[in-house]
C-alpha cells in the first residue's frame, strides 16, 4: 500500500495535516479540492484516519495510587540528603567552581581583539552562581561577556576584578589556584556548542542533563574552602568590562563541567547532534582525533557557519606553571594586569579561526587525555560496552549571541583600525 | 495553595519552590496518568513506564527552579520525560543483551488485559481487541524513536502541533512532516505485519 502518490505541486503531508485539524482556510480548501478530484488522496486519508483511531483506541491506564508517595518520598530523600545515589556516581561538581572561574577568564581573554599591546583591556567576568535552597546545587557559571571594542572603554589601568555571584562580593585571587585547578580536577574534554538563543538553550541544556541522569550535586559543606578558592580567582580573572568585537555587546557564554560516563555524555551529544534549532553547532575542541573518549563521537560534530571557537584550551595552555608563577611573584597589581593583558593581545588575532590542532600538542600532557578513555577503549568491543561506567569529564561551553560572521567582521575592522 | 484541583501549575510550581512539597504533590498526580500513559506507549512495558514517570517527577522537582515558566508546566514535564524514555530505551537496549527482550508478551499482554480506565474517552475511543492493541504497540515499538515520540504525543496525548512543537523544541512546520511520515511507516509496518 506504498501507493503514496506524489503530484508535482501537491505535498501529501497536507493530507495529514488534514487529518489533524491542523490546515488554514486555504490549505484546507486545497485539500478538499484535491479528495474530490484525486481517489489516491482519498484513500490516503481514509488510511490515516483509520490509523489514528486505532492509536486512540489503544488501552489506558492509571499508574497507580502510590505514585505520589513514592515520588515525594524520593524528594524527601533528596532534600534531607541531596547527594548523589550511590549507584549512579555522576554529576556535576561544584568543587569545579575554581576551574570554572578560571577557564572561563581565560577563555574571555582569547576573545578579545587584537589591540596595540600598551592598551590594557577592561573585561569584567562575573561569575554567577545560583544558590539553591534544595534538592541540589546548580555548578555552573554564567559568564556575561560584555564586548564592545570601543577603544575609548580600553582603558588604562584597567581593574581586573572577578564578582564570584554567590552574594556579589568581589574577591581577590591568587593564581596558584591554576595549579591546584590542574592538580585537582585533571582533565576534561572541551566541547564548544552555540546555542540559538540563551535562555531557551540553557534551560534546554538543564533538561538534557536532568534526562540524562546527570544530577547536580550538591555544595559540600565546606562553602568557605570553596569560596577561599571562589576569592582567590577573583584577581586573576579579573578585567573590567566589554571586550568582545561583536557589535551588539551581549555575547553570553556559560559553562558546564559534566562528568558523567560515556553512556550519558553521548546521549547528549546525540541529542545536540540531531536537535539543529537549539544547537546550531557542536565542535570538539582537541588536539586529534585519537583525543577524543569515542572516536565516533566525531561523527556527532556539527560545524556551524563560522562558529568561533574561542580557544580555551590554549587559553588554559597560558596557564602553565612558568606563568602562573611569573604571576604569582608579582605583588603589584598592575603587573598582574599586565600579564592578562599580553595574553590577550597575544591570543586575539587567532580569536577569529579555529584552533588549530597542532596548538593541543603544546599542552601539558596531562591536558591531552580523558580519564577512562584508555582505560575504557581497551576492550575490543568499544568504549560503551567495554566500560560504560567509565566517568568522563566533559567542559561544555554554551555561546549564544554568538554572530560569528558579524564577529569576525567586526573583528577585522577593528583590527584594522586598531593597526593603523 | 495545595490540594485545590482548580490551583493553576505555575501557582502550584511557585508554591513547591517556595518549600511547599504537597504543592508539587499536586502537579504529581495531576500529570502521572497521561504521562504514564504516554510514556507506556513509548516504551511497552509497564513496569519501565513507571520507573520513569517516577524518576521524572523527581528529575523535575529537583530542576524545578529552572522552569521558567515561559512554557507549560507540562510541556516541559513532558520533555523531561520523553528525554528520560529515550535513555530509558537506549539503556534498556544494552541491557537486554543480559536480561532479554526489552519488551515481553508479558508486558504486553499486561498492558493491554486491563480494563480501560481513561475516564474522558475519546468519542472514537473504543477499546480494541487485545491482539489488534499488541500488533499497534509492536509495530510502534518497530518505528525509530522519534517517530514514535511524535506518534504517541498525536494520537495518545492528542497534542496539537504547537503543543508538539514546543515540547520536543522543533518547528511547527517539521512537527507536520515528521508526523507525516511516521504515519506512512507505521502504517506500513502494520501493513507488512498483519
Amino acid at each position: 500500500m506504498a501507493d503514496i502518490e506524489s503530484s508535482e505541486s501537491f505535498d501529501d503531508e497536507l493530507l495529514s495535516a488534514f487529518v489533524d485539524g491542523e490546515l488554514d482556510v486555504d490549505q484546507r480548501a486545497l485539500v478538499e479540492e484535491r479528495l474530490r478530484d484525486n481517489p489516491r488522496a482519498k484513500q490516503l486519508v481514509d488510511e490515516l484516519r483509520d490509523l489514528s483511531a486505532t492509536l486512540q483506541a489503544l488501552p489506558r491506564e492509571q499508574i497507580g495510587s502510590e505514585l505520589r508517595e513514592e515520588v515525594m518520598q524520593q524528594i524527601e530523600a533528596k532534600v534531607i540528603s541531596p547527594l548523589p545515589r550511590e549507584d549512579r556516581g555522576n554529576g556535576m561538581r561544584r568543587w569545579a567552581w575554581a576551574a570554572m572561574a578560571i577557564a572561563a577568564t581565560l577563555m574571555l581573554s582569547v576573545f578579545l581583539p587584537e589591540v596595540e599591546k600598551e592598551e590594557r583591556e577592561l573585561a569584567k567576568v562575573e561569575v554567577g552562581a545560583k544558590p539553591q535552597a534544595e534538592g541540589g546545587v546548580v555548578s555552573e557559571l554564567r559568564v556575561p561577556a560584555e564586548a564592545s571594542v570601543e577603544e575609548s572603554s580600553v582603558a588604562e589601568g584597567a581593574e581586573l576584578h572577578a564578582a564570584v555571584g554567590v552574594d556579589e562580593n568581589e574577591f581577590t585571587a591568587d593564581l596558584d589556584v591554576a595549579e591546584r585547578t590542574k592538580e585537582e580536577f585533571g582533565e576534561f574534554l572541551l566541547i564548544h556548542i552555540a546555542v540559538a538563543d540563551a535562555e531557551t538553550g540553557q534551560q534546554r541544556f538543564d533538561d538534557l542533563l536532568a534526562s540524562n541522569y546527570i544530577d547536580l550535586e550538591a555544595e559540600p559543606s565546606d562553602t568557605s574552602g570553596l569560596r577561599g578558592k571562589a576569592k582567590s580567582l577573583g584577581a586573576v580573572a579579573s578585567s573590567e568590562a566589554t571586550f568582545s568585537s561583536s557589535p551588539e555587546p551581549s555575547a553570553q557564554a556559560e559553562i558546564v563541567l559534566v562528568e558523567a560516563s560515556a553512556v550519558q555524555i553521548e546521549n547528549l551529544l546525540l541529542e545536540c547532534n540531531a536537535d539543529t534549532k537549539n544547537w546550531k553547532s557542536m565542535s570538539f575542541e582537541t588536539q586529534a582525533d585519537a583525543s577524543l573518549p569515542v572516536p565516533r563521537w566525531r561523527s556527532l560534530e556539527r560545524k556551524g557557519s563560522g562558529v568561533a571557537k574561542p580557544g580555551l584550551l590554549s587559553a588554559l595552555e597560558s596557564t602553565d606553571d612558568e606563568a602562573v608563577a611569573r604571576a604569582s611573584e608579582t605583588t603589584a597589581s598592575q603587573e598582574k594586569k599586565s600579564y592578562f593583558s599580553k595574553n590577550k593581545s597575544a591570543r586575539g588575532a587567532r580569536r577569529e579561526t579555529t584552533v588549530p590542532r597542532g596548538r593541543a600538542t603544546r599542552l601539558g600532557s596531562d591536558w591531552n587525555q580523558v580519564p577512562g578513555l584508555q582505560k575504557a577503549g581497551e576492550g575490543g568491543g568499544g568504549v560503551l560496552s567495554s566500560d560504560p561506567a567509565a566517568q568522563i569529564r566533559v567542559l561544555f561551553v554554551l555561546h549564544s549571541d554568538w554572530a560569528p560572521s558579524e564577529s569576525a567582521e567586526a573583528f577585522s575592522g577593528k583590527k584594522a583600525a586598531a593597526s593603523k | 495553595v495545595s490540594g485545590d484541583v482548580s490551583t493553576g501549575d505555575a501557582e502550584l510550581v511557585q508554591a513547591a519552590l517556595a518549600g511547599d512539597r504537597d504543592a508539587f504533590g499536586v502537579l504529581v498526580e495531576r500529570y502521572q496518568d497521561r504521562l504514564f500513559n504516554t510514556v507506556l506507549r513509548l516504551l511497552g512495558s509497564r513496569d519501565d513506564a513507571s520507573d520513569v514517570v517516577q524518576e521524572a517527577f523527581v528529575q523535575a522537582f529537583v530542576k524545578l527552579e529552572s522552569f521558567r515558566g515561559e512554557a507549560q508546566f507540562y510541556t516541559w514535564l513532558y520533555r523531561i520525560a520523553l528525554n528520560r524514555a529515550l535513555s530509558h530505551r537506549r539503556g534498556g537496549r544494552r541491557r537486554s543483551r543480559q536480561r532479554g527482550p526489552v519488551v515481553s508478551v508479558e508486558a504486553l499482554k499486561e498492558v493491554v488485559g486491563e480494563e480501560p480506565v481513561d475516564r474522558n474517552p475519546g468519542p472514537e475511543a473504543l477499546l480494541i481487541d487485545r491482539e489488534r492493541a499488541e500488533a499497534v504497540q509492536s509495530a510502534l515499538l518497530k518505528l525509530s524513536d522519534e517517530h514514535r515520540q511524535i506518534l504517541v504525543l498525536r494520537e495518545m496525548e492528542g497534542c496539537c502541533y504547537e503543543t508538539i512543537a514546543d515540547i520536543l523544541q522543533l518547528p511547527v512546520g517539521t512537527v507536520r512532516s515528521r508526523l507525516f511520515r511516521a504515519r506512512l511507516v507505521l502504517k506500513e509496518v502494520l501493513r507488512v505485519e498483519g
